[in-house]
């Protein structure tokens, strides 16, 4: 089976000034389709480094990425773009939802520019959202807000979807929720997700686990069986 | 005051480092509204303060004096006495008629200039000259001329101009010289306007302006006095200080003109007298002589007449005295006749003597020559009597010796026949033989015997030859005697003849013998006839002689008779040719009394017009020098020069223009500093928390905001200052220059222009910025520190609207939602945008109102186009030029007279305007198709009636006037009159008061006085006008021909100039509004980054990204602009009101084109705005705005 996301030897570099800090220092790995993956490290370790080139939104300046065979680090501006577009899906921190529309809107927002997007408000349901689509984000808890962030990256029917510390600004039990929601959406529909993340309880529920230090990759593993959500404590 | 510490202070430059570009559009818009505000404000002042400057420098009069006698050297020391005059320049000037080389008939001013005395230190060379080219003119013959507003020179230097022997008044006492060499170009204050004076020489308006030695002149008295007044000069010369000044001294200077006037009158009155009572004298003495010549005249006749009388009688006798001696000569004429007969009779007879005598004569000479004839002939006979006797002896001879020969011959003969005789015997013989010989043969034949018959024969044929031969012979002798026998016998008669012959001359001769004789006989006796015939011939012809020396004697004794009868006849008829000639003098003598008589008539015929003539110009004179009037003097200011009373109007305009405009443009900017600064705050609340928590006092955080705006609107203030006081004056000065002839602009630092607009400026950023700190600082740093709470999503009112709300495209739904929400970003950019679109309106629309004024008025209102100003309201029905012109369809094709006076208009409200034209026609009727009358807004005609007046719209609004309200109208006489309004009329220039002559004449008990014709003149070209206006000027009567085209085209210029100024406020307007724009729109991005990360990170391209920002910002501005279009028409309706000049109306209307132009300018301005923005977009780093959690 083909490597659905491939790292070779990617590296990043920041100047800040006079100094060169190397946010990426030739990171390898790969991820096979359908994996939930939790990239774990540090604040500062270049975890999101690593998942902003992957999503597209930075560029690396050394070494090889790879999504679904394309090498995702030769695409132009434009490529890029359009890579976004159509094949991968975001969910950050703070859910970045366009506050003045509603939940329905906000995820509306982004199928309406892809090629097969999924149903908004089937969508919606599907993340446990289907009483609360008329409201703006404002309305909304910081957990039902993450819920519309997710529907709205999956919405895209992404091939691939990135979560940024989706339970950064979360309480215990909803951060819980919503990895449970990532976990059931990867294996459910057999999408790949990666979920960035500085807690290591978290990485007991992936399949792979690939820790990252320093701008390294400082190992990889395998969970044959991952613990569901519900059991992990933290 | 809080010390701002060392780490405060990097925070405040690392903030305008940082947000550099928001500290730009602050210090930007900051500098454009107040370099707009300081420098429009400053143009005015600037503009007259160098044309005060310039005045001040060429020393320009402050009061020119002009009087209608002239003005002499004593009214030059009298004003010089003056206390307070610094300059006094008598000067002459006239209009005339030039012609340059390169165009006849240029109407020119011709100024005197003091050559000799032209230093820069004389302070009595006022208005002075400044040399462009060439020199000033040093000598009588020279001249410069005033260069060209664009400085086109159209007289080459050294060409020569001459003055036209066109000019209609006698120049010949006014300038000495009529030809100028043109030496040099100057340019003066006193003429540095396009604009140029009226003059009543050829087409009226000025063309050239020559400055002359004023030595050329040679006019009695000064045509104008100019004067400086010490005071004055340090005062600018369009102030009030100036003015008052200035009035005081034009109060005074008329008070010594009244004084002058009447001395001056006297002066000239007395003399005029003195010159009058000379002529009258002298028209005495001229009469006399006259008279005394005359009556000479006379005398002459009544001898010469007295002569011609007397010679007629002497002529008369003489001619008496002919006719008796005529009578006399007929009379001895008479008598001499018998003698005359009697002599004629002798010479008959003598004359028939002498025929007798002479005939006898003839008959003697003829007898004479007959008998001598006879005697010649006589003695020829006998000559030849004597010959025949000798003839006939000698042929008696011949004949006897004939005779003899005859014998002898026939003796001859006797013998000749004998032998002949015997010869014929012979022959016959021998004939008989042979014939016998011929029987025998015959014989023998018969017998036959042939042989000897042939034998015999031949002998026989010989026998016969030879008797033929002899018988022949025979027969030739015989011939030959009988030949013989003739002659003889001949000879025989011949002789016998010959004797006879003979015979008959003795006869003969006997014969002539006897009449010889008897002829001798008779010539004898004929002879003796002769002789006694000429006796008697000798004797008559004695007698004869005799008989004729009587006659003779006779003769001469009557022819002497005869003489002497000639000669007194002669005598007689020279008498009569005498007499004649006489008579014929007498008769020229008559006829040259006669022409004399009548030459005496026609003399003193002659003679009395004359002396009637000049006793009626003496009476004339004396009635002149009786009627002349005091002069009056006219003291006149600046304001009346040409140049002068346009510049200060222009620079009113630009006032005028300045005061609202700049304001409003002034509050724009500062709304938009303002927001950028409240934004700025807001913006940066969390840094505000962080700081109030580390415990810096509210003083301190609000400083560091009211520093960075305090820098960035004072160093935008700076700046707008120091390039608006040079740009926004000088560009205006610029656009002037093409009507004015000025010296570069001076512009000052208006220091309180500058301070009013940069502290209001530091004022407003400033306390905005403050009381966006306050509020912020009141809040706790807890909730500061917070991620502010995001504004709630809301429903709008157009959601509720399901029809097109579900038809809006979805990033049309966020858009319009957008717009909804952040409602105070919606109102600061629509108020920003509308704000210069607004201004952009107005910019437009001036332009419109003011060039609406010339076409409305002129071409619109006016229907006519041609003024024509009578100096007498008489000369209009007589004037044969102005009739000429004004009768001629094709020149002309409707005119008619009318009134116009000054009158001052009261309302009932009280309010009062003067300098009114009182304008009343002679037809009431006729007046509305000349002028019209309608309302402005709804365009109705409004009816001219005849006893209410119309007023026109300005004035009407200005002295709250309304249709039906009465006014009060005190005319130029000061007479007052109540007038009912019967319709406010449109109308842009000037301010009327429409009458009908029949209420005139009710009101004012007067009759109107029709000094003024309009008239319509189709053919409306150049050429034309100026031939019409030039041919309507040669007339005496006529003071002013002006078109009203050439008012329209003057007021283009002007126009034109509006334009340049209309220019410097659109382009600052866009200007304004680009940056406006620029910044709100860089707020806007600023504000709402994550959410354009955020959406770029979902795949957004580029394109989606601007337009679902700038979709925002098109409509923001669109409906700026819209609100901008309705707030213009307000601004622009104010700014109008406020600009307008006291004797204009504005147009109110705007075109559509502007309304289209100002929204375009405002759409394309945000266009361009866009397009930056659209990189700053495409920077955006979706990592960093994530990264932030707000």
């Amino acid at each position: 089976m083909q490597d659905f996301v491939v790292f070779d030897s990617v590296c990043k570099y920041y100047t800040m000034g006079e100094q060169k800090i190397v946010a990426a220092d030739h990171v390898s790995f790969s991820i096979q389709k359908g994996e939930f993956t939790v990239i774990v490290g540090p604040s500062g370790a270049g975890k999101t480094t690593v998942l902003n080139m992957l999503g597209g939104m930075d560029t690396c300046d050394e070494g090889k990425i790879w999504l679904d065979g394309k090498e995702v680090s030769a695409y132009t501006q434009r490529q890029l773009t359009e890579y976004r577009r159509y094949d991968v899906g975001f969910v950050f921190q703070f859910y970045n939802l366009v506050q003045n529309l509603t939940a329905l809107e906000n995820v509306e927002l982004a199928s309406e520019i892809c090629k097969e997007p999924l149903s908004a408000k089937e969508t919606l349901c599907q993340v446990g959202l289907e009483d609360r689509m008329k409201n703006f984000p404002a309305q909304l808890s910081g957990g039902e807000q993450q819920r519309v962030a997710i529907a709205r990256a999956l919405a895209k029917n992404p091939k691939i979807l990135l979560c940024d510390e989706p339970t950064g600004a979360l309480d215990y039990n909803t951060g819980k929720n919503i990895l449970k929601l990532l976990q059931d959406t990867c294996h459910q529909t057999g999408r790949t997700v990666i979920v960035i993340t500085h807690n290591q309880a978290i990485t007991a529920m992936a399949d792979r686990v690939i820790h990252i230090k320093n701008g390294r990759v400082d190992g990889i593993e395998l969970n044959e069986h991952p613990t569901p959500v519900e059991r992990i404590e933290w | 005051m809080v010390i701002l510490k060392k780490s405060y202070r990097k925070i405040i430059f690392r903030e305008i480092k940082q947000s550099f570009s928001r500290f730009l559009a602050i210090f930007f818009i900051v500098a454009l509204g107040v370099g707009f505000f300081a420098g429009l404000m400053a143009t005015t002042p600037d503009m007259r303060l160098s044309a005060d400057r310039y005045y001040d420098d060429t020393y320009m009069m402050d009061i020119r004096v002009v009087s209608t006698l002239g003005l002499t050297d004593d009214d030059v020391k009298e004003i010089r006495n003056m206390d307070g005059v610094s300059g006094v320049m008598p000067a002459y000037s006239t209009d005339a008629l030039v012609n340059t080389e390169e165009e006849d008939s240029s109407v020119a001013r011709i100024h005197g200039l003091p050559v000799g005395d032209l230093n820069d230190d004389n302070p009595d060379y006022l208005n002075r000259v400044t040399v462009t080219e060439g020199r000033l003119p040093e000598k009588p013959g020279e001249c410069v001329l005033e260069e060209d507003v664009v400085g086109s020179r159209p007289v080459e230097l050294g060409s020569t101009i001459r003055i036209s022997p066109e000019n209609k008044d006698d120049l010949s006492d006014t300038l000495a010289d009529t030809e100028f060499t043109v030496v040099g170009y100057v340019k003066s204050a006193y003429y540095f306007s396009i604009e140029r004076d009226q003059t009543t020489v050829g087409d009226g308006t000025i063309d050239l302006i020559l400055y002359i030695d004023e030595k050329s002149f040679c006019m009695e008295a000064y045509s104008d006095i100019f004067l400086t007044v010490a005071q004055a000069k340090d005062e600018n010369t369009f102030s009030q200080s100036y003015t008052d000044c200035i009035d005081a001294w034009k109060e005074k200077l008329e008070d010594l003109g009244s004084v002058r006037t009447v001395a001056r009158y006297d002066e000239v009155k007395s003399e005029a007298q003195a010159e009058l009572d000379d002529a009258q004298q002298e028209y005495d003495k001229n009469k006399e002589e006259t008279q005394q010549k005359l009556q000479d005249a006379q005398q002459e006749l009544e001898d010469g007449r007295a002569q011609i009388e007397q010679s007629e009688q002497e002529l008369q006798d003489g001619f008496e005295q002919l006719t008796a001696g005529e009578q006399t000569v007929q009379e001895k004429e008479q008598e001499l006749l018998p003698a005359q007969q009697q002599i004629e009779a002798a010479e008959r007879t003598i004359q028939e003597n002498e025929k007798e005598l002479a005939l006898g004569e003839a008959q003697w000479q003829e007898g004479n020559t007959a008998l001598q004839q006879k005697e010649s002939e006589l003695s020829v006979a006998r000559q030849q009597l004597e010959e025949g006797e000798s003839a006939l002896a000698a042929q008696e001879s011949l004949l006897l010796q004939g005779e003899n020969q005859w014998q002898q011959g026939k003796q001859e003969l006797e013998d000749n026949r004998g032998q002949l005789e015997a010869f014929k015997q012979q022959l016959d013989s021998a004939s008989q033989q042979i014939e016998e010989a011929k029987k025998l043969i015959e014989q023998l034949y018969q017998s036959g015997l042939t042989e000897q018959a042939r034998a015999l024969e031949e002998q026989v044929k010989q026998k016969e030859a030879l008797y033929q031969e002899n018988l022949a012979l025979y027969q030739e002798k015989e011939a030959l005697f009988l030949q013989a026998e003739q002659e003889l016998e001949t000879k025989r008669q011949e002789l016998d003849a010959g004797r006879r012959q003979l015979e008959a001359g003795k006869q003969q001769l006997e014969n002539s013998r006897t009449q010889l004789q008897e002829g001798e006989a008779q010539i004898t006796a004929a002879r003796a006839q002769l002789d006694a015939t000429r006796a008697q011939l000798d004797d008559g012809k004695a007698q004869l002689e005799a008989g004729k020396e009587t006659l003779a004697a006779s003769k001469a004794q009557y022819e002497a008779g005869k003489q002497q009868l000639e000669e007194a006849k002669e005598q007689l008829s020279a008498n009569r040719t005498q007499l004649e000639e006489g008579q014929e003098e007498l008769d020229s003598a008559k006829q040259k009394l006669a022409d004399g008589e009548k030459e005496y008539q026609d003399g003193k015929q002659e003679a009395d017009t004359q002396l009637g003539d000049a006793e009626e110009q003496l009476r004339d004179a004396q009635q002149q020098i009786d009627e002349l009037t005091i002069p009056e003097w006219y003291v006149l200011d600046r304001n009346t020069n040409v140049s002068y009373a346009s510049f200060d109007s222009n620079a009113q305009k630009v006032e005028a223009i300045a005061k609202v405009f700049p304001v409003f443009f002034f509050l724009v900017a500062a709304l938009v500093a303002l927001t950028t600064m409240t934004r700025m705050i807001e913006e940066e609340r969390t840094q505000i928390g962080t700081l109030k928590a580390l415990g810096y006092g509210k003083g301190a955080i609000a400083l560091k905001y009211v520093v960075y705006a305090g820098i960035a609107t004072i160093a935008g203030s700076v700046f707008g200052l120091l390039v608006g006081f040079q740009i926004f004056p000088v560009v205006i000065w610029k656009a002037y220059a093409i009507m004015y002839n000025l010296p570069p602009l001076i512009t000052a630092f208006q220091v309180d222009y500058a301070l009013v607009s940069s502290l209001a400026a530091i004022c407003c950023t400033m306390l905005a910025t403050f009381f966006a700190c306050y509020s912020t600082l009141m809040e706790t740093p807890a909730r500061l520190m917070l991620p502010r709470a995001p504004k709630a999503g809301k429903r709008i009112l157009l959601e509720h609207i399901t029809p097109i709300w579900s038809r809006m495209r979805f990033t049309h739904k966020v858009t319009a939602r957008n717009l909804i929400r952040y409602k105070k970003r919606f109102f600061m950019t629509v108020i920003g945008i509308a704000g210069c679109t607004a201004l952009l309106l107005t910019g437009f629309g001036m332009r419109d109102s003011i060039s609406d004024i010339i076409d409305k008025q002129f071409n619109d209102l006016f229907q006519y186009n041609l003024i024509v100003g009578v100096k007498d309201s008489e000369q209009l029905s007589s004037d044969p030029i102005l009739r000429s012109v004004l009768d001629d369809p094709d020149v002309v094709s409707d005119s008619l007279s009318v009134h116009q006076e000054m009158a001052d208009v009261t309302s009932e409200s009280g309010d009062t305007q003067s300098s009114v034209y009182l304008y009343v026609p002679e037809s009431s009727q006729r007046l509305p198709d000349f002028i019209k009358f309608r309302d402005r807004k709804s365009g109705a005609s409004i009816p001219f009636t005849e006893d209410s007046v119309l007023v026109s719209e300005k004035m009407a609004e200005s002295l709250h006037i309304k249709n039906g309200s009465t006014i009060t109208i005190q005319n130029a006489d000061g007479v007052k009159a109540e007038c009912k309004v019967g319709g406010i009329v449109e109308n842009y220039v000037y301010a009327y008061v429409y009458m009908s002559p029949d209420l005139y004449r009710s009101s004012y008990h007067a009759e109107p006085d029709f000094t003024q014709v309009i008239a319509k003149v189709p053919d409306t070209s150049k050429e034309n006008r100026e031939e019409i206006a030039s041919t309507l000027l040669t007339s005496d009567d006529i003071s002013a021909a002006q078109f009203t085209n050439d008012l329209s085209e003057s007021f283009s210029d002007v126009i034109k100039n509006m334009d340049y100024i209309v220019i410097v406020l659109i382009v600052s307007a866009g200007l304004l509004a680009f940056i406006v724009l620029y910044n709100l729109t860089n707020i806007n991005i600023t504000e709402r980054q994550k959410e354009i990360a955020t959406i770029k990170v979902l795949g957004f391209y580029d394109k989606e990204v601007s337009a679902y920002i700038f979709r925002e910002t098109a409509i923001l501005t669109l409906i700026g602009a819209a609100v901008g279009l309705v707030l213009g028409i307000a601004l622009h309706a104010f700014v109008v009101k406020t600009a307008e000049i006291d004797m204009v109306m504005f147009g109110r209307n705007i075109s559509v084109l502007s309304y289209f132009l100002s929204a375009l300018l405002t759409i394309v301005f945000s266009l361009l705005v866009n397009l930056v923005m659209y990189r700053k977009l495409k920077k955006i780093s979706m990592v960093e705005s994530m990264k932030a959690g707000e």
